[in-house]
């Protein structure tokens, strides 16, 4: 009996002591109760930061006031808060040797930063920090935890990150104005080699982290950079297009991408699929009067000349030119016309090809499609059928050759059934005889 | 009854130790920074292209002490007040150097002084290593956008 009536009171007991024990009030979620705001007024727009190549200190009694953008809530940003203007015009980021400071500075968070007595340089986008010397070397070092209380001030306002977030395609994004600011990319998706694999791959590993590749309907790309120590590092990286949000950074030259969360990553949309691919690359001979000659393929002068699309060479790199220079005919119209290409099991179809100009002295180039094309490659087979021109602009005259291929894009997904898209060059040897060169066609889509 | 004797006293110090205040014992922090401080040598830097990038690279020189002039030093008082000397001979011995009261916050000393103009000034030092001998520091020279780096050792007793 006493046996009985003990145990529970000493299990209670004992149990209660661990329950209760060290319980020191520690709230992790953000802190908002009571919330004193700072006194602290800006005076200096972040535009005006003074920030250069080389490592400045601040010495006027500054203070800017900005947005965060990044969260080290799930391991993918560490020990380095990013900051913006309301408008997303300007970024910068500050160092600190501080874990979790997702707690008082998530995003949104508007926060006032003491700048008198800081360092700042532009090291791969502007950053304010404590001076760090490495060796006899001086950079834009962390700010200890001390001097991070009292230079960062957070306000007790705060916005919603969809106030700060701008849409921006792949090439607006990869700008140094845009470094540290909050950014979605829309109609991307992982590349191939990506989707095979998790977000951090060991057999993949740059400094601790993997470098995928998120590509657009065009296939321009940017590094998305996902640390091993991101709680999301270890699932696999989703295969459906659609949305990411993230935080554009840059190290050395090369723009990176970071995700702030898992959920930041939004493909939920049908992955984008290859439907047509043409590099050239399998032709053999190149050069003057190596006319395409692919099999499918159209290659035809429409008023019987003898210029046509030629195959060509640079720098390893195959493609398609043509120029009506010398060519002695007075009305070139010559069409490089691709197989047929089926958009019957596919949606939201695309077609995109990069072109370069050379000794430009006016437009050459128009594409076209036909769905009634019968692809017999004859003068008469191209004219029978019933030819669209595409909204694409092919504004460049460039008089050297580019260094890259501008990116094409035009919309096919409208277009059902079998489509020919024609490449048609029409000029004159005493007109325009504009050089183009023409690479990588492809037809993508949804499945 | 032992197991009950034993598991009440497990509980019962459970209980009591459970809610201890972390015991701070007497200690009395070393004070690293008071002193006088003979600059030893200042590091100007300058842009150093390392292959990869550019960089701030410092450059040291040694200081060398006009025996006619005083010693270029840091003098920081228990009392809150400063020196900071900085002596050229230009024909005469000038001192360049201010003076002030100064505080200390995390790894920086805020050094007030007053201006040839007569203006109210503080100049943000930032402290990057300290010893008990040695300290290196960091500033930008009151009246120019210089940054500079000074290597500093303590004058013994």
């Amino acid at each position: 009996m006493k046996n009985n009536f003990l145990k529970p009171i000493l299990f209670s007991v004992l149990t209660a002591g661990i329950m209760a024990s060290c319980v020191n009030d520690d709230d992790y979620s953000v802190i908002n109760n009571n919330c004193v705001e700072t006194t602290l007024t800006a005076n200096l727009p972040v535009a005006d930061i003074p920030a250069g190549s080389q490592v400045a200190q601040i010495t006027q009694d500054y203070i800017v006031e900005a947005y965060v953008t990044s969260s080290d809530r799930s391991g993918n940003f560490f020990k380095s808060i990013s900051f913006q203007t309301l408008d997303g015009s300007r970024g910068f980021s500050v160092p600190v040797d501080v874990t979790s400071t997702f707690i008082n500075f998530e995003p949104g968070r508007k926060v006032f930063i003491k700048l008198n007595g800081l360092y700042t340089d532009t090291s791969n986008g502007v950053r304010i920090g404590d001076i760090y010397l490495d060796g006899g070397q001086a950079q834009v070092g962390r700010l200890p935890e001390a001097k991070y209380r009292s230079v960062l001030q957070r306000s007790c306002n705060s916005v919603p990150e969809n106030q700060l977030v701008r849409v921006l395609t792949i090439p607006e994004l990869l700008n140094d104005a845009n470094l540290n600011t909050l950014v979605e990319l829309q109609n991307v998706q992982f590349d191939d080699t990506a989707i095979q694999t998790t977000y951090y791959d060991a057999g993949n590993d740059l400094g601790g982290a993997t470098n995928h590749n998120l590509v657009d309907a065009q296939g321009r790309s940017v590094i998305f950079r996902t640390s091993s120590f991101a709680d999301f590092a270890p699932k696999n990286v989703p295969s459906g297009s659609g949305k990411v949000r993230g935080v554009l950074t840059k190290f050395g030259t090369t723009y990176q991408f970071i995700a702030r969360y898992e959920s930041d990553v939004m493909l939920t949309e049908p992955r984008r699929q290859s439907i047509f691919s043409q590099n050239f690359e399998s032709i053999t001979s190149t050069g003057n009067n190596q006319f395409i000659n692919l099999p499918g393929w159209t290659n035809v002068s429409m008023n019987n000349g003898t210029e046509r699309w030629e195959a060509r060479i640079f720098s390893n790199n195959k493609y398609a030119q043509m120029s009506a220079f010398q060519t002695n005919e007075n009305n070139v119209d010559t069409r490089l016309i691709t197989p047929a290409i089926n958009l019957d099991n596919s949606t939201n179809e695309t077609l995109t090809f990069g072109y370069k100009t050379g000794f430009a002295n006016g437009t050459a180039l128009t594409v076209w499609y036909s769905t009634n094309y019968n692809g017999a490659g004859s003068v008469a087979a191209v004219n029978a059928a019933t030819w669209t021109q595409l909204p694409v602009t092919l504004n460049v005259q460039d008089t050297s050759f580019a260094s890259d291929f501008y990116a094409v894009t035009a919309d096919l997904s409208g277009i059902n059934g079998n489509v020919y898209i024609s490449f048609r060059y029409q000029g004159s040897s005493s007109g325009v005889t504009t050089t183009y060169q023409v690479d990588n066609i492809k037809v993508i889509g949804q499945n | 009854m032992k197991k009950f004797a034993i598991l009440g006293i497990v509980a019962i110090s459970g209980w009591l130790l459970s809610c201890e205040e972390e015991e701070v014992a007497d200690f009395v922090r070393r004070d690293y920074v008071t002193g006088t401080w003979t600059t030893k040598q200042i590091g100007v830097p300058g842009p150093y292209n390392n292959g990869n990038e550019v960089v701030t690279q410092i450059t040291y020189q040694d200081i060398v002490n006009n025996p006619a002039c005083g010693i270029d030093n840091l003098v920081i008082n228990a009392d809150g007040t400063y020196e900071l000397n900085d002596w050229t001979n230009t024909g005469a011995c000038e001192n360049n150097g201010i003076s002030g009261t100064y505080t200390r916050a995390d790894n920086r000393i805020f050094l007030r002084y007053t201006d040839d103009l007569g203006e109210e000034k503080q100049l943000v030092v930032t402290i990057s290593t300290l010893t008990y001998t040695e300290m290196l520091v960091s500033y930008t020279v009151p009246g120019t956008n210089n940054l500079r780096f000074f290597r500093y050792q303590k004058q013994t007793e």
